[in-house]
């Protein structure tokens, strides 16, 4: 062993360490830099015990800061959104594409919050609209893309092709509780028939456009377990009135991710189709604006929850984390140098926002009603596959502007 | 090809990037080497970790602002796992012009008194 280390020059512990650590990098980048990177850590160590006092300890936490925050740079360089070396090096897209591959998300936002029921009260839910007419355009974009351009289809077609993948373990559950009606069931069989094709076409182009990034297997499973849970959501609906007894903590949490999740897909589309510089940043709001204005004044059944409730002020529950995200998006929009960081300070600043949303909202959870709750727990597969077709969406983008227009 | 574009549409360059190039710029240096001309060229203010260091270089050498070389300053005294990086043409004329896009910023914010004038609100000269 002695040898060996002699030999490799790892003979540090710390550097050891470090040499174990190397590989949270992407295997290409680790295959191809690792053993410079370790050299150059040991040199530093050399330096740094030369040197004596606090500096060792300093060089350890520099290097493990560095560790963290380069190797999820390389992860996201190697899915094509890493951090161009200068300019603003932003896909190209015309703001008329981002508003393309936002509004199919806007749109079924908009068919969760029952928006459509406001408008079209005589109208079941959701709008047969909404299930038949997103998908019907994108295929028709994507034969036209394939016949006209040979070349790509626009991303929107895919997104809006995902919507099916919605409505699939929905459609299940209509199907196995029977349906709301003779009209759901028939709508619901080759809506599962179509959801089922859409999740594999969806998995196929994931595993094409990932798979090429080599995805550590870690983020394999939990793709798999998102899958998965779009299953069970369709499990737990079916069984909707059977007692769950963690039924409030999970709610919160699911609450928690599938908002963000909703929230951001859109804007980190707009973010990433369109780059947004200086005042434009400010319109990539807009989306949120209209999502809370709608969900906290015009959604019926959470309306009613929240008016009714008897804890007091509860809209201003809502207003302050959304008064907070309005202001510190479009700061984060203006402030990040690269689409990377943009996409991850959206993330991260709307992820913040919404835990103490739903710490604040926990406290209310009781004045929801079963039909409330049912209300929400009803979009949980929804907002999933939302998500998931958006996130494919713009790795579609990504993958094709790393080939073209990233960096130089 | 990246020479094909205007120098121009890469600036401006990232702190770490225009770091990297300019302690390229006189030399041919390894990844310690550069590591330690860049500590040396901002007297300690810029630290690069390894991590960060060959992140960069990586995308430098695909965007071809530098290139691995094979030539090695002494290679008695030097171990040869080591790699060597040196400028490329394209790269020097991108480094050329973040300088001078740096120096006219600079020349802009003399004319303010910008410098003077953030002193005098710190309480210096």
């Amino acid at each position: 062993m002695m040898a060996t280390h002699a030999r490799t020059g790892y003979g540090d512990p710390s550097v050891r360490v470090y040499a174990a650590l190397v590989r949270l990098y992407p295997r290409s980048h680790r295959r191809q830099y690792g053993p410079l990177m370790v050299q150059l850590f040991r040199d530093q160590v050399r330096e740094a015990r030369a040197g004596g006092g606090h500096g060792l300890a300093f060089l350890y936490l520099r290097t493990l800061a560095d560790l963290l925050f380069s190797a999820a740079r390389e992860y996201g360089d190697a899915l094509g959104i890493g951090e161009p070396i200068g300019g603003w090096s932003y896909p190209r897209a015309s703001w008329w594409q981002a508003l393309l591959a936002a509004v199919p998300g806007l749109l079924l936002i908009a068919g969760d919050l029952r928006l459509f029921r406001l408008l079209f009260p005589r109208l079941p839910y959701p709008p047969p609209t909404a299930v038949t007419l997103l998908p019907a355009l994108g295929c028709l974009a994507i034969i036209i893309g394939a016949v006209a351009r040979k070349r790509h289809v626009p991303n929107w077609a895919f997104t809006s092709l995902g919507v099916l993948a919605i409505h699939g373990p929905y459609a299940l559950s209509l199907v196995w509780r029977e349906g709301n009606g003779p009209m759901w069931s028939a709508l619901g069989l080759p809506s599962l028939a179509l959801g089922l094709g859409s999740i594999a076409g969806l998995a196929s182009i994931l595993r094409q456009r990932l798979g090429a990034a080599e995805l550590p297997r870690w983020a394999w499973i939990v793709a798999g377990l998102s899958l998965l849970s779009i299953v069970a959501a369709a499990v737990h609906e079916a069984h909707y009135t059977l007692p769950w007894r963690w039924e409030t903590v999970l709610a919160v949490l699911w609450r928690w991710a599938f908002s963000t999740m909703l929230l951001v897909a859109p804007l980190l589309c707009a973010a990433i189709l369109a780059p947004a510089r200086g005042a434009r940043s400010i319109l990539l709001v807009l989306p949120v604006v209209w999502w809370w204005s709608v969900g906290i004044v015009l959604e019926p059944d959470y309306g009613l929850a929240t008016w009714t409730s008897d804890l007091g002020m509860p809209l201003l529950i809502d207003l302050l984390p959304t008064a907070a995200l309005l202001v510190l998006m479009p700061v984060a929009l203006l402030r990040a140098r690269s689409a990377f960081s943009q996409a991850g300070t959206l993330l991260l600043t709307t992820m913040a926002m919404l835990l103490i949303l739903e710490v604040l909202r926990s406290g209310v959870l009781p004045a929801y009603d079963e039909g409330a709750l049912f209300a929400y727990r009803s979009g949980l597969a929804l907002q999933l596959a939302i998500s998931l077709a958006f996130v494919v969406a713009l790795y579609d983008r990504l993958a094709r502007a790393a080939q073209t227009d990233w960096l130089v | 090809m990246p020479q094909s574009r205007a120098p121009e549409q890469l600036l401006p360059l990232t702190p770490a990037v225009f770091h990297i190039l300019l302690s390229l710029a006189d030399a041919e240096r390894h990844g310690y080497g550069i590591m330690k001309q860049v500590e040396a060229d901002t007297d300690g203010r810029v630290q690069m970790g390894p991590g960060t260091l060959y992140g960069t270089i990586k995308r430098l050498l695909a965007a071809g602002l530098i290139a691995e070389t094979d030539e090695r300053p002494d290679p008695e005294m030097d171990d040869e796992r080591r790699r060597y990086y040196r400028l490329t043409d394209w790269g020097r004329r991108v480094l050329t012009a973040e300088a001078e896009r740096l120096e006219a910023l600079i020349r802009l914010a003399r004319q303010k008194d910008v410098v003077r004038a953030l002193r005098l609100g710190e309480g210096g000269v």
